[in-house]
């Protein structure tokens, strides 16, 4: 009997220590095909590893495994386990409210002047990824910090608002009908991000640094928030009640779709959409719609938005924690991890600036372990001291 | 490293996309030596990742989200093969007694171990840039940085420089296991 539960604990442990195993034979392997003259070393491993080791160390066998697998499409795996959740969510959301919901986005681009990094207290010593947290500021004058806030419920006068355990507000009108509306705040700083739910069943996810003003409920003929920074729109569909994106660079009239809006300068617009369609509107300028894939692009000032097709995963990546570029310029990138990670960024030289880089990275990695890995593909040189980081040549 | 498996565990899609490169190709080639059919494999791997995402499973390491990964893929393999009443693949070639006696548990691991190699090792490779890549391939198969610059048109100097980038990116990332970084290409 004890054997016997002596022999189940060896094979617990023995899947236990397949990462071990692997990374021993991984090492081995990468000093014998990944070093200039690969020294003559000798695997003492066990004499499991050691078999792994010689079948693996003959060039024609691994490329044989290599082919195996390659049979065998991860990223096409992962996308149908996301379709999956999304066609959940979507169910879940639809029996909540007959209407449907669409998908629409729109994008503010903005390029920040390194004046504006300035006024940040440099007091923090460690660099951090951001995280999820925000400050609700109630009509009534009313703040509450939901950093640390668990599941809670307030009242207000004129419904209820409800923040869940993993930070999702959700805001629902109560039964008497109020006379206007009243507005609250929701203001994220640099560092943070946030996820809301509107009472008409729109979500919106906010970026770092941003500002969105809205009702707990939508009276009158439009659904109208307004909106400083950053921010992705789910707009729930309803054809009666166009959703109405202000901003001080112009509006963003929702048609019925979701959509990520940015507004970070207060005198440029980008606006990107990823499905249904928007309209941009300012001032005298006429009514300008966009179909899926379009960017608009204006600086205030000028005499026309630009409209172009563009990658929208690139403007929208970011409400998925991810950072994702292509062909993008250095200075760009870094204003973005400046937002996330609360930095203030000092090129060393203007041609630093113009170096490209592409990539998909995880925006909750440790800032220092990106840079390094920018510094490999590339010949410049990051320097981190408290949270201020210098881009040099590298020698 | 304790950062992936902290988004692995809220179920992030960074660290999701990050778990499928690193582990699902190596978990298919392993079921699919017991179930004997691509799709079938592909259905087990997918599954035992779909149980995970709707379970409330914390994993604390990666050594132990490892070991459940081989150990639910392996269960649910060879559940199907005997559900479905066939003795075949693995079971045939290692024999019935695998099942019963724990010595031969040995072979199952070892399989295990040699996949999770070969599909870590070359995850990293493929996020090489493709002239990087095809560098590091043909030096894996002994071929000349001669050779290597007649067939890609490029001088012998850049396929020394791309060789000693790529190597010390595949090192870097090698080394610090599975990280939390995803990719990055280099123009």
């Amino acid at each position: 009997m004890c054997s016997l539960i002596e022999k189940k604990h060896e094979i617990m442990k023995d899947w236990k220590n397949i990462a071990s195993r692997s990374k021993r034979v991984t090492d081995y392997l990468k000093g014998l095909f990944l070093e200039e003259e690969s020294p003559e070393s000798t695997f003492t491993g066990d004499p499991m590893e050691e078999r792994i080791v010689e079948r693996l160390s003959r060039a024609d066998y691994l490329r044989q495994k290599r082919e195996e697998q390659r049979r065998f499409d991860a990223d096409a795996a992962f996308g149908k386990l996301k379709r999956r959740n999304r066609r959940r969510v979507m169910i879940r959301v639809s029996s909540v409210a007959a209407s449907a919901a669409i998908l629409l986005g729109v994008i503010w681009l903005f390029q920040m002047e390194p004046e504006s990094v300035k006024n940040v207290p440099l007091t923090k010593k460690v660099i951090v990824p951001g995280e999820r947290k925000a400050v609700l500021v109630l009509n009534d004058g009313r703040e509450l910090d939901l950093k640390e806030t668990r599941a809670t419920r307030i009242e207000t006068a004129e419904g209820v608002i409800h923040i869940d355990s993993v930070g999702v507000i959700r805001s629902e009108e109560s039964g008497e009908g109020v006379a206007e509306d009243s507005y609250n705040k929701l203001i994220i700083p640099r560092g943070g991000e946030y996820h809301l739910v509107l009472s008409d069943g729109t979500n919106v996810w906010l970026n770092s640094e941003t500002e969105l003003r809205f009702p707990i409920h939508f009276k009158g003929d439009t659904r109208q928030v307004y909106l400083k920074g950053e921010a992705y729109f789910d707009v729930k569909t309803n054809s009666g009640k166009p959703f109405i994106v202000s901003t001080a660079a112009g509006d963003v009239k929702v048609l019925g779709t979701a959509f990520d809006v940015e507004v970070y300068d207060t005198t440029r617009i980008v606006a990107t959409l990823e499905r249904g369609a928007i309209s941009y509107v300012h001032e005298s300028q006429p009514e300008i719609v966009l179909r899926p894939g379009e960017q608009l692009a204006y600086k205030l000032g000028n005499d026309q938005p630009r409209v172009s097709k563009v990658n929208t995963r690139l403007y929208t990546a970011w409400k998925d924690h991810l950072f994702c570029f292509e062909e993008q310029r250095l200075s760009e990138i870094m204003t973005i991890l400046a937002r996330w990670y609360d930095l203030k960024v000092r090129f060393m030289s203007e041609e630093l600036k113009s170096v490209e880089l592409s990539g998909t990275l995880d925006k909750y990695a440790d800032v220092s372990q990106l840079l390094r890995l920018f510094e490999l593909g590339t010949n410049v040189k990051f320097e981190i001291e408290g949270n201020v980081v210098t881009v040099k040549k590298a020698k | 490293m304790e950062h992936f498996i902290e988004n692995v565990n809220k179920k992030r899609e960074g660290a999701w996309s990050e778990l499928y490169r690193r582990f699902y190709p190596a978990l298919c080639n392993y079921a699919l030596k017991i179930v004997r059919d691509a799709d079938v494999a592909e259905d087990v791997v997918q599954d035992c990742f779909i149980k995970i995402w709707d379970s409330y499973i914390q994993f604390e390491d990666v050594p132990s989200l490892t070991a459940y990964l081989f150990r639910a893929v392996y269960t649910r393999s060879l559940n199907l093969v005997r559900d479905l009443g066939y003795a075949q693949g693995l079971h045939e070639k290692w024999g019935e007694k695998m099942l019963e006696e724990q010595e031969e548990m040995d072979p199952v691991i070892e399989i295990a171990v040699e996949e999770d190699v070969v599909n870590k090792f070359y995850a990293i490779i493929d996020e090489l840039s493709e002239q990087q890549r095809e560098v590091v391939l043909m030096s894996m198969d002994g071929a000349k940085v001669k050779e290597i610059a007649e067939k890609l048109h490029i001088s012998e100097n850049s396929v020394k420089t791309q060789k000693k980038r790529a190597y010390a990116y595949v090192r870097e990332r090698l080394g610090e296991g599975l990280g939390a970084i995803l990719f990055l290409l280099f123009s």
